[in-house]
């Protein structure tokens, strides 16, 4: 059936070869590459204590991480939308800053910063809190890239809603807090729940930012990611694939989640004409 | 001029005409009437080709259009919210179906001058869309639909999104442009009065079928079927004659403006007052 | 209890952000403004910048392409498989840019299963560097373009064939003209990543100094070497450019805002 709209084909067909070539080809390597191990030995990978170790770092560290950049990222979205103050503007560019940033360069900033002799470290050093080159260095670089995810899906939420739902609330005698927790909270909760997908999701395969902070010891401050890279430096490219195949099919299951919950926010928020903060770039500023 | 043989044209599983054949003659000013749903502004489009028919055939001048891209209809199409482009001036909207032609830009300007000066839109050339009003969007929309001198003019709901008096004004400028152009054209409403009063011929739709064709008077006086005489329903013609500022119909004179031969449609509404 | 907000939100974004940024500058010019400049125009380092906007300058307009079809393909028709080819564009954001370097060592590497095919030397050289860093900013460019032509509607390109002009006509006429935002916004992000990517480019690279380092693998190397000065001196480099590319959105959104 022929429809009146032309270059369906073409740019499908653009398109379709693309990414073919680019990302499907490239997938269908670990795939195969991940074949050519026996179950059992793929099995016997994954699950080696130095793997196992490394996934649940990963991923009880970008829970905790995603948690805190939810609960702050909801705050300053708050901030920016509900208050006006010198430099607003500025601190709104500041929060886009981790997205822009190559992610080398925020894995030595952070440390820097964060090491024992640093500004940071020496506050918590003092109060017997290892920063950088623990597990803490490493949830604070996934706080740093996931902040922003929160912050520009929430505002723009944040920023289209209806005033006339809080002067409701107000006249029906809910206090600031009550009407905050049971009408303004509800409201942002797809927006907050899709900017802690998102904020986790990139946590979780981040390599740049964590393998400077973390100081990459087996078993103790070694993430998913790094071990792959320690593999691939041993020419382990089996092993490294298997485990890059997890890490890939999570990844996958995630950004289907996400994009699921996503459409309805991306939606709203592209619709939103009046929001007095930029609109959402989020999402489509991923750097690693 | 145009003809359309037993089109049929579903969107999925919902059927939106079904074997639907209509002729219109050259010259006339048709309205394809009916509710929504009705399927009349699918079967605009089909005769546009900005829709492609399951099933029938379109022809315009005899000539078989069934299967020929919209570009090469040589059909003007006014939309329901204009689809003016935004980023180009008012003259270049205009112009843009000659330029796209390639024809000389003294011609082009010629032409653009004259169709603004239909219009009445004759200062406004340099301006941007989003400058406009809503009338004279809509009269921009016309003039660019007009410029490629197009055999067959369609309107989807050239009113729609109007105000009252605007709506008003703007029907009774396109009956007069009708009428100095003899431009074959058809245009969508599901606005009864609009039809009766722009209309040489209504063209009553119903859930995808033709209800009936013929004259306001006709359609009126005697509705083809119930559907018919329901949508149409409870509106009176009476005839009479304008003079002066006053058209008077028997036992009733309304003040208007011009002269000659008139028509008044009437409706009587109840008050549900005790 | 506004003031409270304020503060303690402003706190936490000094904390996280303002000042690990800080140190970069600090640590940079800790021994002055000349080791700086020495730092930044070292042979390595001229050369790791030819190599990033090198690899740049062919991913970026690649992405640009298959951005404006895909989005034209997407935004405008519906297909069976259409929600999947969305989640396949996003995909290289989800991958973990260690598996991005690994795939294509596994396609081109010494024994990879295009090796027999292609016998150029593509990873541990400028043709995997450039392939990573297409790889990982496909999404870009069409993720900009798709909601911007989905707002408009097709009306305005209908309308144009309507008055007789050609699908291409209709293309640079009326469609281009009225994405340049979001192109430029789109552009603008695609080459920020693209000359930040690190992870991905770190594996396909082979660290081969002054031949396949880009910038930010050079200031790992000057960084792991104990050359702290000298490593975030270069980082300032990198640091500017995301500024200028945050700058340069603002400005974008600024000037759409004022004509609207």
């Amino acid at each position: 059936m022929k429809r009146a709209l032309p270059g369906l084909g073409l740019s499908l067909g653009v398109t379709l070869t693309y990414l073919g070539l680019l990302v499907v080809i490239p997938l269908a390597a670990i795939a195969a590459k991940t074949m050519s191990l026996t179950w059992s030995q793929f099995w016997a990978t994954v699950t080696a204590p130095r793997a196992v170790a490394a996934f649940e770092l990963s991923l009880g560290a970008a829970l905790v991480a995603a948690a805190i950049a939810a609960v702050f990222g909801t705050l300053v979205a708050w901030v920016l939308v509900r208050y006006r103050f010198a430099g607003r503007g500025i601190v709104d560019a500041l929060v886009d800053l981790p997205f822009a940033l190559p992610t080398a360069v925020a894995g030595i900033a952070l440390t820097a910063a964060w090491a024992p002799t640093g500004l940071l470290g020496r506050a918590v050093h003092s109060v017997g809190i290892e920063g950088a080159y623990s597990r803490l260095g490493i949830v604070i670089a996934m706080v740093f890239l996931g902040v922003p995810f929160v912050v520009r899906t929430v505002q723009p939420v944040l920023a289209g809603l209806d005033p006339r739902l809080e002067e409701a609330a107000a006249t029906l005698g809910a206090t600031p807090v009550q009407a905050f927790v049971r009408v303004i909270l509800p409201a942002l909760r797809s927006a907050i729940v899709t900017g802690f997908a998102l904020a986790f999701s990139r946590a979780l395969g981040e390599y740049g930012s964590v393998v400077f902070i973390s100081g990459n010891m087996p078993g103790k401050t070694e993430v998913a990611p790094l071990l792959v890279m320690t593999k691939l430096e041993q020419f382990d490219y089996a092993g490294a694939t298997a485990l890059a195949l997890v890490m890939v099919v999570a990844s996958f299951a995630i950004l289907v989640a996400i994009n699921a919950l996503g459409v309805r926010t991306r939606r709203r928020s592209h619709q939103r004409k009046r929001a007095p903060a930029p609109e959402v770039v989020a999402p489509s500023a991923v750097i690693v | 001029m145009i003809s359309i043989e037993h089109v049929t044209k579903a969107f999925g599983e919902l059927s939106a005409i079904s074997d639907v054949s209509l002729e219109i003659p050259e010259g006339a000013l048709v309205a394809l009437l009916g509710p929504s749903g009705s399927g009349k502004t699918t079967l605009l489009r089909v005769i546009a080709g900005l829709e492609r028919a399951q099933a029938g055939r379109v022809k315009l001048a005899g000539v078989d259009v069934t299967d020929a891209p919209v570009q090469r209809r040589g059909i003007g199409f006014v939309f329901q919210d204009y689809a003016l482009f935004e980023h180009m001036s008012v003259a270049d909207n205009i112009a843009f179906g000659l330029s796209v032609r390639r024809e000389s830009p003294h011609r082009i300007a010629a032409r653009v001058r004259e169709l603004l000066a239909l219009v009445q839109l004759a200062d406004l050339g340099g301006r941007a869309p989003r400058e406009l009003s809503g009338g004279q969007r809509q009269r921009v929309a016309l003039a660019r639909a007009l410029a490629p001198a197009p055999r067959v003019l369609l309107l989807d709901e050239p009113f729609g999104a109007l105000d009252a008096r605007v709506r008003a004004e703007l029907r009774g400028w396109l009956r007069k442009l009708h009428d100095d152009l003899h431009i074959t054209s058809v245009f969508v409403t599901h606005d009864q009065d609009e039809a009766l009063e722009v209309a040489d011929r209504l063209v009553v739709l119903d859930r995808g079928r033709i209800e009936q064709v013929g004259t306001p008077a006709e359609v009126l006086a005697h509705p083809a079927s119930a559907f018919v005489a329901e949508f149409l329903g409870g509106t009176h013609l009476l005839r009479g004659d304008a003079r002066d500022g006053v058209a008077r119909f028997p036992a009733l004179a309304l003040p208007t403006s011009g002269s000659g031969p008139a028509r008044a449609f009437v409706r009587v509404v109840l008050d549900h007052s005790t | 209890m506004r003031r409270a907000l304020i503060v303690t939100a402003l706190g936490f974004l000094s904390i996280v952000l303002v000042v690990p940024l800080a140190v970069v500058f600090v640590t940079a010019f800790r021994d002055g403004g000349v080791p700086y400049l020495r730092a930044i125009a070292t042979p390595e380092a001229r050369a790791a910048l030819r190599l990033t906007l090198v690899a740049a300058s062919i991913a970026v307009p690649l992405n640009l392409g298959f951005g404006i079809a895909a989005a034209w393909a997407i935004a405008r028709f519906r297909f069976p498989g259409r929600r999947v080819l969305i989640t396949l564009i996003d995909l290289p954001f989800a991958i973990s840019p260690v598996v991005v370097g690994m795939m294509f060592v596994l396609l081109f590497g010494a024994r990879g299963y295009l090796s027999g095919i292609v016998h150029a030397k593509i990873v541990f050289a400028v043709p995997g560097i450039v392939l990573a860093t297409a790889f990982v900013t496909i999404p870009f460019v069409a993720r900009e373009l798709i909601p911007a032509l989905e707002a408009r509607g097709p009306e305005q390109e209908l309308a144009a064939l309507t008055l007789g002009a050609s699908p291409w006509q209709t293309f640079w006429r009326v469609t281009l003209p009225t994405l340049e935002r979001p192109l430029a916004y789109g552009a603008i992000l695609c080459t920020a990543r693209a000359i930040g990517e690190f992870g991905a480019v770190s594996v396909v690279s082979g660290h081969i100094r002054g031949e396949t380092t880009t910038v930010p693998l050079h200031v790992e190397i000057l960084y792991n070497d104990f050359q702290y000065q000298a490593a975030f001196a270069v980082a300032t480099l990198l640091v500017v450019i995301a500024l200028a590319t945050v700058v340069g959105q603002r400005a974008i959104q600024f000037r759409q805002r004022r004509r609207t």
